[in-house]
């Protein structure tokens, strides 16, 4: 029995194999194709869609800190200096004056970061890969715009291969400024 | 066994199934960030819709505070507020702490899953309202304008810029002029079948001007204000200040010195002052401010920024807004409703001592004074013997050392003049506690000031039923006065005159850039029978500024 198996002609031949193979890599290579570019979709959009995060903690952290601005500030003292690339919020919580600062810093120039600098401690990086961050002030209200880009290059995206995303929201200083 | 091992059917099947589930991983990897991102988004908007409900909450708790200003317990307050807490997709609850005069709101907010909770305190102010606690109080204005021309004004300014009252006879709402028509005969008035070229109703027949209260005296009917209407215009050196800046020292001298507070880390004397304008622009042009920017130092130390502005109609001149240092900024909108109005001189009037009424508070005032027919001319040089009854005497000497109680009431005209020769210069000073009224105009033309502290020792007010003009003389030099004024008409004032004390009256023409100075001892020291010195006490809950946080 053992030994008729192994003596068996009936079986694959060269050519059998041959075409087996081709077929598999043909196939194979079509699944794959197809698979790489799924997953390049699904990692950008993975990207995109910690950009978009990246922008709404961004602006949430901002916003939320603007509408608190001035609070507990002792009178005439400011309650919120805007630039047209960075602010400061002043409030009081407890026995002294806070200043909060926001800008973006581009030491890493591979990640853009916002920075949130309280007082004159170390700042902190408060969200990624934000290149660009705006404010108007029309009394006050407050424009913000934040502008995130994709943490990874994308050689196959157009331009410089960076995706962005461009958010506009205003915020209103409840406090007198 | 071994026939499932040789056949190669189905292996199709199992690449396809191989492909298919590595297809799967990626699409349940690439849903599964979808559906992370569509969580994320409806959790934001569910905490912004919390917040903004939470928000909604303060407001409510704001409003029922103030409409229901006498009502002090919190647990009363709290039922009050959260009696009718839905709003939106979510409802709100409002916690009231703190006593009076602050309390404490926290308001939470709950969308379907979001929460969200703000808190700011309030104070409760008793608001009293005072006409007299403003340097300048006007009425109806007249031709478009409230103030016109240039002043430095110390002290709070208060403009209604309301039309003049009128009785509304057909009911649409607005003052009509008589219908116009041709006088086909001549006889002065409109017979039925002369045409009529103006027929406001369109019913065929002449009617007459709807009556009204002529309060600035100009002769035409006035309305309110608009927002193209300039209630206070003011070009030049000119503005409003908040603190006693360039005072001379023969005012500063008599007057009781003024509060002070500390602003922005230093104590600084202020006049409170804040600037109200019901109906009309406030227009602001060339180096015309209202405050200054804040600065610290100087001897005395000043509040150079106003407390507050409230204009409904905005702001216009080259300047706008660009020169206003307020700490309130400049959208707030007048914020005292129907609360103020000009007191009239015509209107019935009860004695609230003594029950007894009255047919005009002109009425009121004659039958409570010393009356003296004809004009009263009041010169150093000249002595005005002494007259006297129960409700007022008057005397003066030949220096100008006028003593004065009670309520003098002149038929005529009041005549301040300058002396003559040696004493063109010299004032008048007063002595005692009265007021001097005019049924016709009052003229000023010298210094008139008083013997003490302005006010609390010595105090005059001058009531006109028409104008008082103050250094409007051909040959009236820059002078210096102390007093309330109350004109029904107007009060004019050309020279560079230092005045203070409080002045009201439905319309002001001003030039020269006069100096007037708002006494705040005024409010309680009135001369006797002043209109409008009645206090109302308006309670009203604030917010404390700086204090509104997101919890």
């Amino acid at each position: 029995m053992k030994n008729r198996i192994l003596k068996e002609q009936k079986g694959i031949s060269l050519v059998e194999v041959l075409i087996a193979a081709v077929l598999t890599l043909v196939i194979g290579a079509a699944a794959l194709g197809f698979y790489i570019t799924q997953h390049n979709s699904w990692l950008a959009q993975e990207d995109v869609s910690d950009m978009q995060q990246n922008i709404r903690v961004a602006l949430d952290e901002i916003s939320k800190n603007i509408r608190k601005a001035g609070y507990g500030v002792p009178a005439g003292h400011p309650s919120i200096l805007v630039y047209s690339d960075s602010l400061v919020i002043f409030f009081q919580d407890s026995t002294q004056v806070d200043t909060v600062k926001y800008y973006v810093s581009w030491a890493d120039t591979l990640h853009p970061r916002l920075l949130r600098r309280v007082n004159s401690d170390y700042a902190w990086a408060y969200a990624e890969d934000i290149e660009l961050i705006q404010f108007t002030q029309a009394d006050k209200l407050i424009t913000i715009t934040i502008q995130a880009r994709e943490s990874r290059r994308d050689p196959e995206y157009t331009g410089d291969g960076y995706r962005r995303r461009t958010i506009t929201s205003k915020a209103l200083v409840r406090n007198r400024i | 066994m071994f026939r499932i091992l040789k056949s190669e059917n189905g292996s199709a099947l199992l690449l396809a199934l191989l492909v298919m589930v590595m297809l799967t991983f990626i699409y349940i990897g690439s849903i599964t960030t979808t559906v992370t991102d569509m969580d994320i988004s409806e959790n934001q908007k569910e905490k912004t819709s919390a917040f903004y409900i939470a928000e909604g909450g303060l407001e409510w708790g704001m409003r029922a505070l103030k409409d229901n200003a006498d009502m002090v317990n919190n647990d009363s307050l709290m039922a009050v507020i959260n009696g009718n807490s839905e709003l939106g997709n979510g409802n709100f609850q409002v916690n009231v702490s703190g006593s009076i005069p602050y309390k404490t709101l926290t308001s939470g907010g709950e969308s379907q899953e979001g929460k969200g909770t703000v808190q700011v305190m309030v104070k409760r102010r008793r608001n009293p309202l005072n006409i007299w606690d403003n340097i300048i109080f006007a009425g109806s204005g007249q031709a478009g304008n409230a103030i016109s021309g240039n002043v430095s004004l110390h002290g709070s300014v208060h403009i209604l810029g309301e039309g003049e009252p009128f009785t509304d006879g057909n009911g649409d709402g607005v003052w009509d002029d008589a219908d116009q028509y041709v006088d086909g005969n001549g006889n002065g008035v409109w017979d039925p079948g002369e045409l009529l070229t103006v027929d406001g109703d369109g019913d065929g027949v002449w009617d007459p001007a709807e009556p009204y209260q002529d309060s600035n005296g100009n002769g035409v009917y006035d309305g309110a204000l608009t927002v193209w209407d300039l209630a206070f215009d003011v070009i030049g050196e000119a503005g409003m200040y908040n603190n006693y800046e360039g005072i001379n020292a023969t005012l500063a001298s008599r007057l009781p010195s003024i509060d002070t507070t500390t602003f922005n880390g230093e104590v600084v004397s202020t006049l409170d002052s804040e600037l109200r304008v019901k109906h009309g622009k406030v227009a602001l042009s060339g180096t015309a401010h209202i405050g200054f920017p804040d600065e610290s130092g100087g001897s005395p130390s000043i509040k150079e920024t106003v407390d507050g502005c409230y204009v409904t109609d905005g702001w216009g001149g080259n300047q706008g807004t660009a020169s206003v240092y307020s700490d309130n900024g400049t959208t707030e909108e007048y914020d005292l409703g129907d609360e103020m109005s000009f007191p009239t001189l015509d209107l019935p009037y009860t004695d609230p001592n003594t029950g007894t009424e009255y047919s005009t508070y002109q009425d009121y005032l004659s039958n409570n004074a010393l009356v003296i027919s004809g004009n009263l001319l009041l010169k150093p040089g000249v002595s005005v013997a002494e007259q006297s009854n129960i409700h007022g005497s008057i005397s003066m000497d030949a220096s100008g050392n006028l003593d004065i109680d009670g309520i003098v009431y002149v038929n005529g005209n009041i005549l301040i003049e300058a002396g003559t020769g040696t004493k063109i210069h010299t004032p008048i000073i007063y002595d005692g506690k009265g007021t001097l009224v005019s049924q016709g105009k009052t003229d000023i033309s010298t210094h008139v000031l008083s013997k003490g502290q302005f006010c609390t020792d010595d105090v005059i007010g001058f009531i006109s039923a028409t104008d008082i003009n103050i250094g409007c003389g051909s040959g009236d030099a820059q002078l210096n006065i102390t007093g309330a004024f109350y004109a029904q008409h107007k009060i004019t004032n050309e020279k560079q005159n230092q005045l203070a004390g409080a002045m009201v009256s439905n319309y002001f023409q001003i030039d020269n850039v006069p100096d007037l100075f708002h006494t705040p001892a005024i409010v309680e020291n009135l001369p006797p029978g002043m209109p409008g010195g009645v206090t109302i006490n308006i309670y009203t809950y604030r917010v404390v500024p700086g204090t509104w946080r997101e919890l």
